[in-house]
Formats: structure tokens, sequence, C-alpha cells
């Protein structure tokens, strides 16, 4: 589903990532951390086709983001760290937006957003402003958008961050009934508990290069991801 | 402490620094800010001053000389009501560091203080405007006495304050409506100002004829609330007669409501500036959710950006504010503008250029780019081409204002007694600089993006591409108004307009050329 192929990217004189090869196959989840600054986000931003590519290629299913830039975003959904949403819209505008943007008939549109409001309790505050949701709120709206289009790749910057104990729990079960219907997930995380029990596939990231990555009990044996990752960047 | 904070105020009104674009720019937006300062600051002097001169052929010599200064500061006053309420609305209640400076080990006194000596020194600037006037025009016909002139300087230091005070407690009203009228605030917000502003404008225009009704009704009113209010009288005695119990009576009159209202606002600061509008939190419940075409969509959400906010639409539609009004004068009364068809200039260019320059009072797609801000990833990484995100934002432009100009064109047209040929120009042509305007502005503002910026309103009033834009494109409108009004006993009317045309169809479709090039491959690069 996705494979990146040699990702270079550099501001100026750093290097922010450094050849980075790694693959998610269809209906896993991938977890990629890192320690702040190590490159996650400029992976992240690469793949969704918001930071030019100096060298290498990311492939979505089978489509160069580079070559097919269009073609592959129809095919994936971005969660953006900070969800700096469009706060002069009403949710439901939002998201209107971006079924609109997608294409999704009036139908589907009004089932899916019903159905993902309702499981992430957002349903009363769709018709107030984004600017006046908590961090929380815009999380999920951001969740929503991202489901309701049935993508087939999701990537995720930080998702769990300001989300509330019972969202966290409805995403991750999202999460996995998405991968179950075949599609795929890359996401970024420092909480290495949720990572080790979610993800089917790790990367471990450091100073722009990928120095760990595999199947979750391939890279983390017997002992725990935290053990492992702390180990590594120990070195 | 306070002297910091007090830095840091005014830093966001004299910073003119994009982020990319360094100390030239800062240099050439400060100056043209300044040149634009300077301008309608003298535009506002000569017309005070003129109003004054016959104020002071009234009064000045009779027993009656302290009416003229009661009514300069009963003009200073209500002119610095009217702007120290927007001030104070921005500066204490939408504040966007409000939150960050309460939790910082700042004691609120200060973070008052120093909002509202900045709001005090903006206050003097504009009190300027009307005081230096005054003083000089006086003294080209009476000396005051010495205690005259300090009572004068006490008096320009000191009337802010009662305006800020009552600024205060109107800017706190406007937080409240605002917290009440919802959705419905800026529909409410821009009726009131186009009312506001007609009326000024009317005003203005009417001044000359009738300015001595005016002032003859100013004086009879004040002279009959003297029985009342013997205040009044009081605070121009003060300086027509040196006389230092009314000086010190108008300073308390002054200094003590402000000091009041300063001292229930320092003790509630917390609370009203951390009181959020009130939103709906329940009964959303799905209506017909209605699918849009991929540009409509587009095009509504750069609507609603600009229409979100009171402010920026205001400065960012500003063309069609003059429209409405020149459209709603047309309308009620045009006997004035007769005196333009005795100056012998062929009016039809006149008024294609005319209504044409109003465009570029419109500097919508000049921060379209900007306005994306931190938000920018998103658009970019939905399935939307480059060159579809550039063009809805032209479009933007041209639907919110072309509609205005066509209307403006038309009322303009019947009004002069255009015939047919001439209507279709005047109507037509306009538009091809409508879609000039939003075409030039969005290659610059692709030029000098800026996405990091902390107030949208600041944005559109100060950044780098909008100053630019602006100033460029009426610099445009002038050279071609020079030219028309130096060839047009040489060429007819309709192939200068013809020629003027086809070089800004021509100049547009290069602007869709360039946009579709080099600009997709700018976008790119913004992140």
């Amino acid at each position: 589903m996705l494979k990146i192929d040699g990702l270079t990217k550099s501001f100026g004189d750093k290097i922010a990532v450094d050849d980075l090869k790694l693959s998610v196959d269809n209906g896993m989840i991938y977890g990629f951390i890192g320690h702040n600054g190590a490159g996650k986000t400029t992976t992240i931003k690469s793949i969704v086709g918001i930071l030019p590519i100096e060298k290498g290629d990311v492939l979505i299913n089978g489509k160069s983001i580079i070559k097919e830039p269009l073609a592959c975003k129809k095919e994936l959904a971005y969660i953006p760290d900070d969800p700096d949403l469009y706060e002069y819209l009403k949710g439901i505008d939002y998201l209107n937006f971006i079924a609109d943007v997608f294409e999704m008939d009036d139908d589907k549109r009004k089932k899916k957003i019903a159905q993902y409001a309702n499981d992430l309790e957002l349903v009363d505050d769709l018709g107030a402003v984004i600017s006046s949701y908590s961090h929380g709120m815009k999380q999920k709206l951001a969740i929503i958008a991202a489901f309701m289009h049935d993508p087939k790749l999701i990537v995720m910057d930080e998702p769990f961050v300001g989300l509330d104990p019972k969202a966290s729990h409805t995403l991750k079960t999202m999460m996995h009934d998405f991968c179950a219907k075949g599609g795929s997930i890359f996401f970024s995380t420092h909480v290495l508990e949720v990572a080790q029990k979610l993800c089917d596939q790790i990367g471990i990231i450091k100073n722009g290069r990928l120095i760990r990555h595999g199947k979750m009990e391939e890279v983390i044996g017997d002992d725990t991801l935290e053990q492992v990752f702390l180990e590594l960047e120990g070195e | 402490m306070l002297a910091e904070l007090i830095k840091i105020r005014f830093k966001r009104y004299f910073n003119f620094r994009d982020a990319r674009s360094g100390n030239k720019a800062k240099k050439l937006i400060g100056f043209l800010v300044a040149v634009l300062f300077i301008y309608v600051a003298g535009v506002f002097m000569m017309m005070f001053g003129g109003m004054f001169g016959f104020l002071a052929s009234l009064l000045i010599g009779s027993d009656d000389e302290w009416l003229y200064f009661t009514m300069i500061v009963i003009l200073s006053f209500c002119l610095l009501l009217i702007i120290d309420v927007m001030l104070v609305y921005g500066e204490i209640y939408k504040a966007k560091d409000n939150e960050l400076l309460m939790s910082l080990p700042i004691k609120s006194t200060d973070i008052v203080l120093s909002r509202l000596f900045v709001i005090l020194m903006m206050s003097y600037l504009y009190e300027a405007v009307i005081f230096l006037p005054a003083f000089f025009v006086y003294h080209g016909f009476a000396v005051l006495p010495v205690f005259g002139y300090l009572a004068f300087v006490l008096e320009y230091l000191t009337v802010p304050l009662p305006a800020i005070a009552l600024a205060l407690i109107a800017a706190y009203g406007i937080a409240l409506l605002n917290r009440v009228a919802g959705r419905f605030k800026n529909v409410i917000g821009a009726v009131f100002f186009i009312a506001v502003m007609g009326f000024y404008i009317r005003l203005t225009i009417k001044l000359g004829e009738s300015i001595e009704y005016i002032l003859a009704f100013g004086i009879g009113l004040i002279r009959d609330s003297v029985e009342v209010f013997p205040l009044l009288a009081i605070i121009g005695k003060a300086v027509s007669e040196g006389n230092i119990i009314d000086l010190l009576i108008s300073l308390a009159l002054c200094i003590i409501p402000f000091f009041v209202v300063f001292k229930i606002l320092d003790r509630n600061f917390i609370r009203l500036a951390t009181t959020k509008d009130r939103i709906s939190r329940s009964g959303f419940r799905f209506g017909k959710v209605k699918s849009n075409h991929l540009m409509i969509a587009m095009i509504k959400r750069e609507i609603r950006h600009y229409c979100g906010n009171f402010m920026v639409m205001m400065n960012a539609m500003s063309g069609i504010l003059v429209e409405i009004l020149l459209i709603v004068y047309l309308i009620i009364d045009h006997d004035d503008l007769n005196i333009l068809n005795t100056i012998g200039i062929p009016l039809m260019p006149v008024a294609v250029i005319a209504i044409g320059s109003m465009s570029s009072f419109n500097i919508i797609s000049s921060v379209s780019i900007s306005l994306e801000g931190r938000s920018i990833g998103i658009i970019k990484s939905l399935p939307l081409s480059e060159k579809a995100i550039l063009f809805a934002k032209v479009l933007t432009h041209i639907v919110v204002s072309a509609p205005f100009s066509i209307v403006t064109s038309i009322v303009v047209s019947v009004v002069f007694g255009f015939d047919i040929i001439e209507s279709l120009i005047v109507i037509f042509v306009p538009l091809i600089f409508v879609i000039f305007s939003a075409l030039y502005g969005l290659v610059i503002n692709l030029s000098r993006p800026r996405l990091d910026y902390l107030s949208e309103v600041a944005l559109i009033k100060r950044s780098f591409s909008s100053t630019v834009t602006l100033f460029s494109l009426l610099a445009i409108y002038i050279f071609i108004s020079l030219l028309y009004a130096s060839v047009y006993d040489l060429v007819d009317p309709l192939i200068y307009i013809i020629i003027i045309s086809l070089f800004f169809i021509f100049i547009d479709v290069m602007l869709i050329r360039f946009l579709s090039t080099w600009g997709v491959k700018r976008f790119n690069s913004i992140y």
C-alpha cells in the first residue's frame, strides 16, 4: 500500500530525512517512532504531498506521489499533528467541504458523518464553529474527515494527542476495523505502549535515518518497545 | 515590566516585517504607510481648519469665546470615542495574548495599563488632527492668556481619558452583543459600518454648503446645554480666560471618570478577558446535506473565511464598501455630480477608470495564500491540483467583486445618461480590471506569502503583499487617469478605452499563463 523508496529531505544544510526506505502492507498498522526532531513529521508531510520531495519517491498503491499526486491523494487521508483546521467553518461545513473534494454523494456523506460523529461523540458540536472547539474536538473532527471518505491509506501524525481516554479507545477500534477491511495506517506517536499494542509493523527513526524496522515481534523480541527504543536512542 | 509590555504592544502597530521580505520590504511598507497617514491627516486637518476658521470668525472677540474651545473639546471627544471603541475592543477584550500574559507572573494592572497607554498614545495622534488646526486658526484671530496656553495643552492631554473610559464601556457592550448576536454579528456589523460611513461621507460632501447651519446648530445646542450643564462652559473658559480654577475643574472632569472605569476594569480584567463567546453546544440536527461542485465548494470555503471575521471582511473588501456608498449616493442624491458635465471631458472613460479603481480597494486575492496560514497543509494534502486551488482564489475575488462593479456601472450609466454602447463599455471594461486585480494580487501574495501571522486583520492591513498590491494598483489607475487627462482632446474616448482594455486583456492572459506555470511551482514550494 505504501512504499517509501530512498526519501531524502533537507532544510538548508540540515538533512531532516536521509535515504528512508520502508513499506507498509495492505491491512497493516505501521507505527513510526522517534525522538523530537528525528524526522517523523517531515516524512509524513512528504508522504501526503505537503512537502516537495528532493530525492527518492513515495508510492501509494503503486502510484508515485511525484508523478501522480492527485491519484495518490485520492487514496489517502491525513490527520496532522496540530489540527489547525479551518477555524472559520462550522464542524459540519468542514466535513461537507472534505466530502465535496472527495465527490461523496449526499446519502453516503450523511451516513458516514453521522456514524463517525456518533462514535466520537461530536454530533452536538457539529453546528458550532471550529474556532470554539477544544484541541481534542478538533482532533476528533480531523479523524472523522479522514475516515469518512473510505481512503485506502490513512497517515496520522500523533493522532492520540488531546483525545480523552474514551475517544482514544474509539480511535483504536476504528483503526483496527479500518485495517480489517484491507486499509493501511501509517502513524507517528510518542506513546510507546500504545504503539506496541496497536501496531503490526514498527519503524524507529533517529536523526533522519531509519535505524530499526520490521514486524513488531521481530523488532522487540522479548523486550518492550520502550526498552528497545531507549537502547537504540542511547547508541 | 510595564515598559516591556508597552514596547511589545507598540511593536504590534509599527512592525511591518514580513517573514521572507527583510529590511527593504519593512522600510518600503513603513514608508508607504507613513505617506498614507500623513496624506489622510493632512486632508482632515485642512477640513477641520476650514471649519474652525468659520467658527473663529463667529465667536472670537465676542462674549462667547469659550464656546470655540468647548466645541473643539466636544469634537475631539466624539472623534476619539468612535476610534477608541475599536481600539479598546481589539486591545482589551479580544487581544490574542490575554491568556498567555495572565499565565505569566505579571500583575493584571500592568497588562491593563500597558494596553491603555498604547490606546492613549494613539488617541493623541488622532486628537492632534483637531487640536493643531484649532490652535493655529485661533492664533490667526487672537492671542491666549498665558494660563490659556497651559490649559490648552493640559486639555489636549486629558480629553482622551474620558473618551477611553466611555469607549471601555461601549466596547464591553459590543463584546456582549457579539456573544448574543451569534452568526448574525458580521451582518449587523457590516450594516452598521456602512450606515456610519455613509452618514459620514454625506456629511463631508455636504459640509461645504451646510457648515454654517451645522455650526450654528452646534453653538445653539451648547448654549442651551450650558444652562443645564454649566461645566461645559468651564472647559472652554479654562483656555479662553486662562482661569486656573476652571482648569482644575476641567482636569478633574476628565481624569476622575477615567480613574473610576480603570479601577473597575483592573479588578475585573481576568473575568472580562477570558469570557468566551456563547457557543451552541447542543441541538445539532442533520438536515439535508448537500453536495457541491468542487470549484463551488472551494469558492464557498474562501468566501466563508473572509466573511468569518468582520474586520477581515471590511478590510479585504473595502472596494465593495465604496461602491455601495456610491450607489446609494447616486440613487438618492446626485445633483452635486452635475458639475462633472461642465468640465468638458468625455465622462465615459472617467467612469470606466473610476469604477475600475474602486475595485483596486478589494485586496481579497492578495492575502488569500497567506490566510491559509498554518492550515495550508490541509488543502495541499487533498486531491486538488495546484491550479484549481490558485484559480479558486482568483475566482473568489472575481465572484465577490464583479456583481458590485456591475451594479455600480449600471447606476452610473443611468445617472449620467450614457447610450447603449457607452453603458456596455462602462459595465464590461471594469470587469477586465477586476480580473486583473484578482490575478495580480495573487501573484504578489505568492511571491511573498506570510503563513506565520498572529492576526488576520494585521495581515490584511499591514502585510507586504496587501500593501504593495493596494498601492501599485492605485498607482496604475492614477497613471491611466493622468494619461487620459493629457490625451483626451487628441484621442477619441472610445479608442482610448479600447486600447486600455486590449492592453489589460493581454496582461490578464499573461498573468493566467504565469500563474499556471510559475504560480503552481511557487505554491508547491510554500509550506
